[in-house]
């Protein structure tokens, strides 16, 4: 179950802003570069439209991140996208904290209403699936357990694609 | 039931002119230098084949040769290789299968098997522990590999068997064995061209021993760890065989759209391997003793069919703009009992449908409609109308009718299904290949494109590593075990295991010299010479895979092979490929000079006296 | 246990009770309305439900409304526009939805096309995507099943794409439910067996899924009671009124329940084995929800050991050990298809429902990406689903 934060700190807004933009720069790099090795997240993205735009909006202005598929990959886009065709609207700062930092999980968000799904729910699932075979990628299992319903097994160079997410993957964007 | 301890060393020589029969004895020096399969079975090919005979004469000669490891239950080790002429490349062929032919072959106590001669009429060939017994066969006239397999006795029994293609002579005819095949080069039409519908090995009479038994049984055990540890084979080809390179390969933009003119398409997401086993309830369907278990048979329409492998569905759907799973894995259906190769049928039903495309020729095939594919494949089987021409292939087409920048095939054999062009060492592979557009021969696409670990867009380092994996391929193929097993026993030996991705990647792609010695292959060779008995160094035995190369390249020679053939299709060299954002054309002069010399070729390509000395080829 | 943080919402107003549709030109014009139409299918026509409408309108003075009566059992977004064409032309100003599942979503489609005063009503699908009230809507519904008078959810086939699109938002509630025991009496045995195990369905999966809340399970219990006692006796003897208002009642207070807290995978499954193989709903419910609970068994063994005292009756609870009360349940749950089998002939697998074999793989790929999976306490991959579908073959 969640924590909530509930002091409220003069900057509280702008420090949960940098962190939720952080976390957004590290998931939509995480993303796009493990859909280009991890085999699972792979065939979902295949099954998407080329073109396809997806954006995560943290009402009521932002932060927001953005992804499209460009040459059948995924590929990060910033704060860039004004347009998705799935768009995840987290309902407020708090909930965005929540979901990001991360206290909530995907499912456990969608539950408690922190957001809104815009487009064709089954692409939103589809992400949803994604993001659950990431997860384990960027964090430890006492982490994961807390996010999603159960731990994805992972069998094959967990370790090392974890490493190479954070050393390579992310900072440099591919 | 007896035994035999390590190899039988016995080969049987089949006249089919005479309806006689020798056996030859492997000695131990040969054995040594040529391994097995495919090694032993171009040292014997070599010995016998005079230069510039006509591939469908009976001076041309087959060797089906099953391996050091088959029988012994070693993982992955059910395969046996097909040696001779090929009537669609006029050079050599050979083929990897992992049919029931092989086991049943050595279990009969025979290392090998030679053909030579023509047989006076249609004929089945019955070979147990005694020798062969020839039947003339009528009845089986251009029946359907599917339908003559049902006819025979297969209890305790291995067939090769042709399809009508084969009897017709059409020169990208198969063999089949079980659900697999020998696929490229027509060795089909040349079985048909002796006489031969079907040879059927009686075998299961002899136990095969490894000669270091202990020592064999904790290899195997290794292996096997290795392959159940491996992401590829123990998760994506035993999942989605082949078929799991699909989505990689769309990805990359190196799967082959409409005659390799685009090599990306979003529909390609519907013939994915994952879209096959989820939609058709795939149950495995593999080869014996596998490990991987790539093979799958699925439901279409109620019919239980083999799933296509990944370059069926690459060359006889998206190549052709279908993206249709029933339809595919009915065509491969079709070939399989007709007995035509997919990859070269693929490959000239593009070329047709772009031809006709192209005012080039009348064609009543066209990308993206299955619409008269069946007609169109039955003709070139039965040698029929359009189907005549059309079954010698593209290289024959593109001479005859024109359409030779879009004519997608290397010394004559129509390319598999990787676009070089977002793969160079892969281009390299193609345009040095001894048998021709062969994907196999090194597969560097599996470095450059699955594994992220070498640029695929640049020159360097390439020859290095097509020299090295064409010769390790080489000494795989004489085990022989599947090839597939190298992505376990390389990848997953300690030290490509636990060197971190980034800094494995900067050497390989920039210190190849380095890596290459590096690479563990020693599972291989510690295999062989635990069935053999026979002990052999890396370096000797690394170099019994660069003699098999370079032999089937000297065999090549006599025929005329030289540097002006290996070359790449006009599109691969001059069209930008579409589909990705890197628009370079392949450097294909720069990493054939480098090649050469590393294999020791001069510069017209052809293996240099001393290389030859050296390698004890001459 | 109390969730860290829920939601919930039902303003609809329930009217339940013998001949409570006399009330409905009352409420008419307490909401203000005049020139409602009536969105309905032909067997309600026949049933005589329409004249009923039309009688009570006329003795309240009103004039007849306007009645659309030829919604298919599959209702479309063409559907949709032609009513909608209808309502503009002759000026209405509300709408009455008379039916079942699809007569109910049609109307909540074509009030989103008016209100909105759009041509496209795709445009709105999804969840939240309605910023404003819409015309005042009343639902009667004839099949004690869907709960679609209580939810906010419209499920509405794209003819042009071949999908069924869903459409959420809170302005889809109808504004007024009327329950009347003579709308259902009709009801053929096997459609009330089938939707009265689909709001046994609602019942239950609102109970084990990871949005429920305090709220959710007072109604769900109270549902699943009602059902335990009536469901049978209802579908036995159709004409009896007070099994049929209670289930009636059941299937309302079920459509509260998972409204607010969502259902799981026997509603992905159905859902798809709808979408694929026209599976009523109802019935794929029946189908599948043992399946559904034996999966989540492991994952929700407290909520479903609960469930059996409302399922199967204080004594049943009492004399059940504590550690076998789940799988108690779950045998209560396929007694209950069986004994339905044997009365009305309700299929209890997908093969009985004559559903192709060959089908299953597309229903799994269906179901796993059906929005209701994400509710679901226990996840659900392909392969978990095709088991399911195996098993419920």
């Amino acid at each position: 179950m969640g924590r909530h934060a509930t002091i409220v700190l003069p900057g509280t807004m702008v420090l949960k802003k940098i962190t939720i933009k952080t976390i957004f720069f590290i998931l939509g790099r995480a993303l796009s570069s493990a859909s280009k090795f991890e085999p699972r997240i792979r065939k979902e993205v295949a099954s998407w439209e080329e073109g396809f735009k997806i954006k995560m909006f943290v009402l009521p202005s932002g932060p927001a991140l953005g992804w499209e598929k460009q040459h059948g990959k995924l590929q990060y886009l910033g704060s860039k996208l004004d347009h998705g065709d799935l768009i995840v609207n987290f309902k407020n700062l708090t909930s965005a904290f929540l979901l990001m930092t991360p206290q909530v999980g995907l499912a456990q968000g969608f539950a408690e209403h922190r957001v809104n799904v815009v487009g064709d729910l089954n692409k939103a699932i589809s992400l949803t699936r994604c993001i659950s075979i990431l997860l384990p990628y960027l964090y430890p299992d006492f982490i994961v357990k807390r996010l999603l319903k159960e731990i994805p097994q992972i069998k094959y160079n967990r370790l090392y694609r974890m490493l190479y997410l954070y050393l390579i993957g992310i900072p440099l964007g591919i | 039931m007896n035994t035999i301890i390590g190899t039988s060393n016995k080969i049987l020589e089949i006249d089919l002119t005479t309806n006689s029969y020798e056996i030859v004895n492997i000695g131990e020096e040969d054995r040594k230098l040529y391994l097995g399969a495919k090694g032993l079975g171009l040292k014997l090919l070599y010995e016998r084949l005079s230069p510039h005979i006509d591939p469908l004469s009976p001076e041309n000669i087959i060797i089906f040769m099953p391996g050091v490891m088959m029988g012994t239950g070693a993982p992955c080790s059910n395969r046996f290789h097909a040696i001779s002429k090929s009537p669609l490349t006029g050079i050599i062929t050979t083929s990897s299968c992992g049919g029931p032919f092989g086991f049943h072959l050595k279990t009969a106590g025979w290392d090998g098997l030679i053909i030579k001669g023509k047989a006076n009429e249609l004929s089945l060939i019955e070979i147990d522990e005694n020798g062969p017994r020839f039947q003339p066969v009528p009845s089986l006239s251009q029946k359907t590999t599917s339908l003559v397999q049902n006819e025979l006795d297969l209890k305790d029994g291995g067939e090769l068997v042709i399809g009508p293609a084969g009897e017709n002579l059409v020169p990208i005819a198969n063999i089949r064995s079980g659900d697999r095949y020998l696929g490229r080069g027509g060795l089909g039409a040349v079985l048909g061209s002796k006489n031969i519908k079907v040879i059927l090995a009686r075998g299961n009479k002899f136990k095969i021993i490894p000669r270091r038994e202990k020592k064999f049984k904790a290899l195997k055990k290794k292996g096997l760890k290795y392959i159940n540890r491996n992401e590829v084979t123990s998760y994506l080809y035993r999942n989605f065989g082949t078929r799991a390179n699909v989505i990689p390969n769309n990805m990359a933009g190196i799967l082959p759209i409409n005659n390799f003119q685009l090599g990306r398409d979003q529909r390609s997401y519907l013939v994915s391997g994952e879209e096959f086993r989820d939609m058709h309830l795939a149950k495995p369907h593999t080869c014996k003793s596998c490990a991987i278990l790539c093979g799958q048979k699925g439901t279409f329409s109620n019919k239980l069919l083999p799933i296509p492998e990944y370059e069926t569905i690459a060359l006889l759907g998206t190549n052709l703009g279908i993206f249709d799973r029933h339809k595919i894995a009915k065509f491969n259906e079709l070939a399989g009992d007709l007995g035509l190769d997919t990859i070269s049928l693929g490959g000239i039903l593009a070329w047709y449908m772009e031809a006709g495309e192209k005012n080039i020729i009348n064609s009543n095939i066209r990308f993206g409609s299955s619409e008269n594919i069946e007609e169109v494949i039955l003709d070139i089987a039965n040698a029929n109308k359009m189907g005549k021409d059309l079954g010698l292939g593209v290289k024959y087409l593109s001479k005859k009718y024109g359409g030779e920048e879009f004519a997608i095939h290397v010394k004559g054999l129509e390319v598999a299904g990787y676009d070089p062009r977002g793969s160079f060492g892969q281009g390299l592979n193609y345009a040095v290949a001894n048998r021709g557009g062969c994907h196999l021969s090194a597969f560097l696409v599996a470095l450059e494109v699955y594994f992220n670990l070498l640029n695929p867009f640049t020159h360097r380092a390439k020859a290095e590593y097509v020299r090295f994996f064409e010769s390790l391929t080489a000494t795989i193929n004489s085990l022989q075990v599947c090839q597939f097993t190298m992505f376990a026993y390389v990848l997953e030996s300690p030290i490509s295991k636990y060197t971190p991705d980034v800094s494995l990647k900067m050497t390989m792609q920039n210190l190849p010299k380095l890596a290459i010695p590096l690479i563990d292959f020693g599972l291989y060779r510690d295999l062989w010479s635990s069935v053999t008995g026979i002990d052999i160094s890396k370096k000797e035995f690394l170099k019994a895979g660069d003699r098999i190369h370079v032999l089937e390249r000297y065999l090549n020679c006599r025929e005329g092979i030289d540097s002006t053939q290996d070359t790449l299709p006009k599109r691969f060299l001059e069209e930008p490929l579409k589909s990705t954002d890197k628009q370079k054309s392949i450097p294909l002069k720069k990493m054939l000079k480098q090649y050469y010399k590393l294999r020791g070729y001069d510069e017209n390509g052809k293996p240099r006296e001393d290389t030859l000395k050296k390698l004890n080829i001459i | 246990m109390i969730p860290s943080y829920y939601e919930f919402y039902c303003p609809v107003k329930i009217i339940s009770g013998h001949k409570a549709l006399d009330n409905l030109p009352y409420e008419m014009e307490q909401m203000g309305v005049k020139r409602p139409i009536v969105i309905t299918d032909k067997g309600i026509v026949l049933a005589g439900i329409i004249d009923l409408v039309k009688e009570v309108f006329k003795e309240f003075n009103m004039e007849p409304p306007i009645i659309y009566d030829e919604v298919p059992p599959d209702s479309s977004n063409k559907v949709v526009n032609e009513i909608a064409k209808i309502f503009m032309k002759n000026q209405c100003d509300s709408i009455i939805a008379i039916g079942g599942g699809s007569s109910i979503d049609t109307a909540k489609g074509v009030n989103i096309v008016v209100s909105e005063g759009t041509n496209d009503l795709m445009q709105f699908a999804g969840a939240e995507m309605l910023k404003r009230p819409l015309k005042p809507l009343v639902v009667v519904p004839t099949t004690a099943g869907t709960g679609s008078e209580v939810t906010l959810v419209a499920v509405i086939y794209n003819e042009d794409k071949g999908i069924k699109m869903a459409f959420t938002s809170y302005y889809l509630l109808p504004r007024i439910a009327i329950l009347d025991p003579r709308i259902t009496l009709s009801l053929p045995p096997h459609i009330t067996a089938a939707t009265g195990m689909d709001a046994l369905t609602h019942a239950i999966e609102s109970f084990y899924c990871i949005q429920k809340n305090p709220l959710s399970d007072g109604y769900a219990i109270s549902a699943i009671r009602l059902i335990r006692e009536h469901l049978i006796e209802a579908v036995k003897n159709g004409k009896n009124k007070q099994a049929r208002l209670a289930m009636a009642n059941a299937a309302t207070m079920a459509g509260i329940a998972f409204s607010n807290s969502m259902v799981g995978m026997v509603h992905s499954l159905g859902h798809a084995a709808g979408g694929i193989a026209h599976v009523p709903h109802g019935l794929a419910m029946s189908i599948f929800l043992p399946f559904g609970m034996e999966y989540n068994l492991e994952a929700r063994r407290q909520e479903l050991s609960e469930i059996l005292l409302y399922l199967g009756g204080e004594e049943e609870y009492v004399n059940t050990p504590k550690d076998k009360r789940a799988e108690r349940a779950i045998e209560i749950v396929v007694k209950l298809k069986e004994e339905l089998y044997e009365i009305c002939k309700l299929p209890r697998t997908l093969r009985e429902a004559g559903v192709e074999e060959e089908k299953l793989p597309e229903i799994a790929k269906a179901a796993i990406d059906d929005p209701s999976i994400i509710f679901n306490p226990k996840e659900m991959g392909f392969d978990d689903a095709m088991k399911i579908l195996k098993k419920a073959y």
